[in-house]
């Protein structure tokens, strides 16, 4: 939040010296925590997380130089100053090669003192606004829940404003996460079916044996089981979309039906021997190349250029890069919100990881990072440890001691998942947890359980 | 060091944490006072004592005993 006030930490053995400080600070507009130093301070650290700390250097128990060794290692975000009763310049040198702002003696000159608190607060403040203009953006950049600045961005938009009211059928291409089902509800939405049913059916989460009557219905008693009739979800859409994701991964058999039911708008249930008429827009996606599974005999090549009459690539998020402060702003607010945290920003090493990483998973991968990093974190700025954290690329926390006993109640509940399939079913969903759970017919907390187990997280 | 062996650093360190503590506090003070009080010539005494008494701590340390 932009009006709280940042936190500063003082540490130092001597309680007057504490008694100063704070007063001074309390009057410059922070919040102190003021502390005597010793072990402990540094189990308290990653609690207390200030954004300033003060430091005596010559303590008895653990000196000024090892905790801001700690502080660095830990935020580098952090600003911290050392203060000395006796400095000598190789100890200056010494601080400041270590990462500290600045090294004041004792007695302290305030002057100096506040116009170091001027900087950080000012630093503080402008990566506050640096977000708050990037979320203002995000929003003007905004369209149908997709965010994007770059050309490339601008122009899908400006393709899907037109296409909207009239195309019948459409074929949505992209990697797994580039947002493929936000193109096909912009579609609908900015179509003349806005106020008719989206329906979104994902071809790789059914059995192949029940296409057919997912997609066309079927009739009471046509197959074993089939105690009552039931409409077809392109009956269910009739009058709106149908969204098809993973058209690739659709029987052959059952694409020469679909293909039938686009080209004539007749849909004929299982086991009936009528037909009946359905008015529905099908918007197909895919994260495969159609053209090579076509070439391979795997896709009807009839189907293909009845959906690629007006195809929409998606590009991955690592060519748009530009996008990815923007959504980065539009994310940390949907989940600062949502998490009740007072993220306003996060720091220029966060924002560079953000920036230079390899998004296999698209944005979805992204999303899913920052979430977890706002869930982790604990300041006003996400750090760069929490984003590497939430990267998988982070140290790991130390095993708490409550894991063996949960482990223990999974094995009871839940399926056994090896590392492996584990992996694979990641790999599969392109990273993102919540597919990879659904594949895997856990429930997300058991994945991430067995994440945890096998270090994976 | 001392003529002793006996290292009292530590103990010029300790007084000169506590001076700094006086003469904080009186600046802290002088920043409130507003020009002019009667009582900042006073603060500024206790100042000034303050810091004469860290001049003075180098020469501790050289003293022989």
């Amino acid at each position: 939040m932009a009006d709280s006030a940042p936190r500063l930490l003082v540490v130092d053995d001597d309680p007057g010296m504490l008694a100063l400080v704070s007063r001074f600070a309390e009057g410059e507009g922070f919040e102190v925590i003021s502390r005597p130093g010793g072990q402990s301070l540094l189990t308290e650290l990653p609690v207390l997380r200030p954004e300033v700390v003060l430091l005596d250097r010559n303590m008895p128990e653990l000196g000024g130089l090892d905790i801001l060794r700690v502080i660095r290692d830990a935020d580098p975000e952090c600003q911290v100053i050392l203060m000395t009763a006796d400095a000598t310049v190789e100890s200056a040198i010494e601080a400041v090669k270590l990462g500290a702002l600045d090294y004041l003696t004792k007695p302290l000159d305030f002057v100096r003192l506040g116009e170091l608190f001027s900087t950080v607060r000012f630093g503080i403040a402008r990566r506050q606004r640096l977000l708050a203009a990037d979320t203002e953006l995000a929003g003007r950049f905004e369209f149908c829940g997709m965010v994007g600045r770059s050309p490339v961005m601008q122009e899908l938009f400006d393709f899907i404003r037109r296409l909207a009211p009239h195309a019948r059928t459409a074929l949505v291409s992209g990697e797994t996460g580039t947002g493929k089902e936000l193109v096909a509800r912009a579609l609908h939405k900015l179509g003349p079916r806005r106020d008719r049913r989206f329906v979104a059916f994902n071809c790789s989460a059914v059995v192949e044996t029940l296409f057919e009557s997912e997609l066309f219905g079927h009739t009471r008693g046509a197959f074993t089981g089939a105690v009552e009739a039931k409409a077809g979800l392109f009956e269910t859409a009739d009058g709106g979309t149908l969204f098809l994701d993973e058209i690739g991964e659709l029987p052959l058999q059952v694409q020469a039906k679909l293909l039938r039911v686009i080209e004539y708008g007749e849909v004929q249930r299982v086991g009936a021997n009528e037909g009946k008429r359905v008015d529905v827009r099908a918007i197909a996606a895919t994260n495969r190349r159609l053209a090579e599974e076509v070439a391979a005999g795997r896709f009807r090549q009839d189907l293909y250029y009845r959906l690629n009459v007006v195809e929409i690539a998606l590009a991955p998020l690592r060519e748009r890069r530009d996008d990815i402060p923007y959504l980065t702003a539009a994310f940390i607010k949907e989940f600062a919100k949502r998490f009740e945290k007072p993220l306003a920003g996060l720091s220029p090493g966060a924002e560079r990881l953000l920036h230079d990483a390899p998004w296999p998973g698209n944005i979805r991968e992204l999303r899913n990072v920052l979430e977890r990093a706002c869930m982790l974190s604990e300041g006003r700025i996400l750090s760069e440890r929490e984003v590497l954290a939430a990267l998988g690329g982070g140290q790991r926390p130390a095993p708490s001691v409550v894991k063996p006993a949960a482990a223990d109640v999974t094995a009871t509940e839940e399926p056994e998942l090896d590392r492996r399939q584990i992996e694979q079913a990641l790999q599969k969903v392109g990273g993102n947890r919540s597919a990879a759970a659904k594949l895997l017919g856990v429930s997300r907390r058991a994945l991430y359980r067995r994440l945890d187990t096998f270090g994976l997280r | 060091m001392t003529a002793t062996g006996e290292d009292d650093t530590p103990l010029i360190h300790e007084f000169k944490n506590h001076l700094s503590v006086i003469i904080g506090f009186c600046d802290l003070l002088l920043r409130d006072l507003p020009e002019g009080d009667p009582k900042r010539a006073d603060i500024l005494e206790m100042r000034r004592a303050g810091q004469a008494a860290i001049a003075l701590l180098p020469k501790l340390s050289e003293r022989p005993r």
